[in-house]
C-alpha cells in the first residue's frame, strides 16, 4: 500500500496493520488528509476503482465521485457527517479510472491520532452494482408478476361473467367455465415453457384440442409452417381456437360422427409484408340451413373481435359447413409487449 | 340515451363490459386502440368514456381522456389499469380511476352516476 510521507521507519506492528489492510481487496480502503487529499490506497482501492496508488496520493478524492455529486458537494457533505457523527453513509453511484460506473457501498469516517485529535479521514467501500442490479431485477420481475397477475385475474373474471351469464343451467355454466380458464391456462403455460416469449401456432392449437378433450382424434387436421406467436397473439388465438371447437362440436362438424375440421395456414406478402394467411374450414358436419345461424353467442363474438384484434377476419355459415378466413401481419402477431 | 365509449385492448373484458352496458341500458360503441377511438370521436358524440390506460397505439388511454375532455367537456370519464396508478394531475377533472381487477357493477354504477358536468 502506498502511503503518502511514510519516510520515517516502520514498526512490525504498522507493517502488520498494512498487510490486513492490502489483503482486504475487495474493499476499497482509502485515507484522506483533512483536505479531502488522499494519503494512502491499498490494492483493493486499485481493483474496484481502476487507478494505481501513484497516482492517487496526493490527489483530491473527489475524482471518482460523479460530477452531479461533486456538484452536489456530496464529498464534503461526507466529510462533514464524519466529522460530526463519527461517519458518513456512502451508498452511490461511483466512477472508475476508465469512466465506467458502479455501485458503491461503504462508509467514510473521520480518523484520529491517539490524542483523539482528527488528522484525515478514512474511506471503505465496496463495489456492490451485481447485489444492486439483482435487487433491481427482482423488483421489476415482482412488478411485473403482479400486473399480469392482476390482468390474468381480469380476464378470468370476464370469463366467470360471461360463462354464467349465458348458461342455460348450473352444470353449463361449470363446464363453460372450467374449459375456458383451462384454454388460457394452457396457453399460459405453452408460453411459459420459451420464457413467455413467444408459442408456436401449432402448439396453440394442439392445446386447444387437448383442452376440449380431442386429443388423439384424427378430425382436427392442420398443416402450415412454423408460426411463432407473441404473447398477447398467443393468449387470444388459444381462447379463439378453443371457442371454435366448442362451436365445432356444439353445432358443427364435430357435432356428428363422420365430419372434421381442416386447419391451414401460410405466409403471404400482402402489402410488402408478410402476412399470416389462415382458414378454418368444417367438413361432413350437419348442413347449415341458415347463413347467418344462432352461432352468435359470446364464443362467436369472441372469435371475431379477438382476431380483429390483429389482423381481419371474416366467417362464413356455407351449407356445407362454417369457414373462417383470417390475415394477420405477422410484425402484429409476434410483438413481445403487452398493453394491458 | 346516453352513449359510452369503452376502450379496452383485451377483448374477453372489453365484450363482458359492453354486455354490461347494453343490459344496463346504454348506447356502446367501443374498440381496442386508442387510436381508432380517436376516429370515433371525431365522427360520433359520446357522453361516456372508459378507456384502459395501456393501449396499443401511439396514444394512451389518459391522452384518450384528455382528447375527450376536450372534445365534450360534459363527458363523464373512467379510466383503469392493471398496471399504472395515475396521478390526479394526469386525469382530466372529475375523471374517476379504477385498478384491475375491477367490478364491472362498479364501473356501471360509476358511469350511471356521472352526471354531465
Amino acid at each position: 500500500m502506498k502511503i503518502a510521507g511514510a519516510d520515517e521507519t516502520i514498526s512490525s506492528r504498522e507493517r502488520f496493520l498494512e498487510a490486513i489492510v492490502q489483503s482486504a481487496i475487495d474493499y476499497a480502503i482509502i485515507s484522506m488528509d483533512l483536505d479531502g487529499l488522499v494519503t494512502s490506497w491499498n490494492e483493493g482501492a486499485v481493483k474496484i476503482l481502476g487507478w494505481e496508488a501513484e497516482d492517487m496520493i496526493g490527489k483530491p478524492a473527489t475524482v471518482f465521485f460523479t460530477q452531479e455529486d461533486r456538484e452536489n458537494g456530496v464529498p464534503q457533505k461526507e466529510m462533514t457527517a464524519a466529522l460530526n457523527r463519527g461517519r458518513g453513509n456512502d451508498e452511490r453511484w461511483h466512477l472508475r479510472a476508465d469512466g465506467t460506473m458502479f455501485w458503491a457501498s461503504g462508509e467514510m469516517m473521520a480518523l484520529r491520532a491517539p490524542d483523539d485529535k482528527t488528522i484525515g479521514f478514512i474511506k471503505i467501500l465496496r463495489d456492490r452494482t451485481g447485489e444492486r442490479e439483482r435487487a433491481e431485477r427482482e423488483r421489476l420481475l415482482m412488478h411485473e408478476l403482479a400486473h399480469r397477475m392482476k390482468n390474468t385475474l381480469s380476464v378470468v373474471q370476464a370469463i366467470v361473467t360471461q360463462s354464467l351469464r349465458n348458461a342455460v343451467s348450473l352444470g353449463d355454466a361449470t363446464d363453460k367455465l372450467q374449459l375456458r380458464i383451462a384454454a388460457y391456462a394452457k396457453a399460459h403455460e405453452i408460453l411459459l415453457q420459451r420464457d413467455w416469449v413467444s408459442a408456436t401456432l401449432a402448439d396453440v392449437v394442439a392445446a386447444a384440442k387437448t383442452n376440449i378433450g380431442l386429443d388423439g382424434s384424427s378430425r382436427i387436421r392442420w398443416s402450415g409452417p412454423e408460426v411463432h406467436l407473441g404473447p398477447q397473439a398467443a393468449l387470444s388465438f388459444a381462447m379463439v381456437f378453443h371457442e371454435l371447437l366448442t362451436n365445432a362440436s356444439k353445432y358443427g362438424a364435430l357435432s356428428n360422427a363422420k365430419g372434421h375440421v381442416e386447419i391451414t395456414w401460410g405466409i403471404e406478402r400482402r402489402d410488402a409484408a408478410e402476412t399470416l394467411v389462415t382458414c378454418w374450414r368444417e367438413i361432413g358436419g350437419p348442413r347449415i340451413a341458415n347463413s347467418e345461424p344462432d352461432r352468435k353467442g359470446f364464443g362467436s363474438r369472441l372469435i371475431v373481435s379477438s382476431l380483429q384484434a390483429f389482423g381481419e377476419a371474416s366467417v362464413s355459415y356455407r351449407q356445407e359447413g362454417f369457414v373462417l378466413l383470417a390475415e394477420f401481419p405477422l410484425a402484429k402477431i409476434q410483438i413481445q409487449s403487452d398493453f394491458d | 340515451m346516453r352513449k359510452v365509449l369503452v376502450v379496452e385492448d383485451e377483448v374477453l373484458i372489453r365484450l363482458t363490459l359492453v354486455d354490461a352496458l347494453h343490459e344496463a341500458g346504454f348506447d356502446v360503441v367501443d374498440t381496442g386502440s386508442a387510436d381508432q377511438a380517436v376516429e370515433i370521436i371525431n365522427e360520433q358524440t359520446i357522453h361516456l368514456l372508459f378507456t384502459d390506460i395501456q393501449l396499443p397505439g401511439k396514444l394512451t388511454g389518459l391522452d384518450l381522456a384528455q382528447r375527450v375532455a376536450e372534445r365534450f367537456p360534459e363527458a363523464g370519464i373512467v379510466v383503469a389499469s392493471g398496471r399504472i396508478q395515475p396521478a390526479s394531475a394526469d386525469l382530466p377533472p372529475g375523471a374517476k380511476f379504477f385498478a384491475k381487477p375491477f367490478r364491472f357493477d362498479q364501473i356501471i354504477a360509476c358511469l350511471k352516476e356521472m352526471q354531465p358536468r
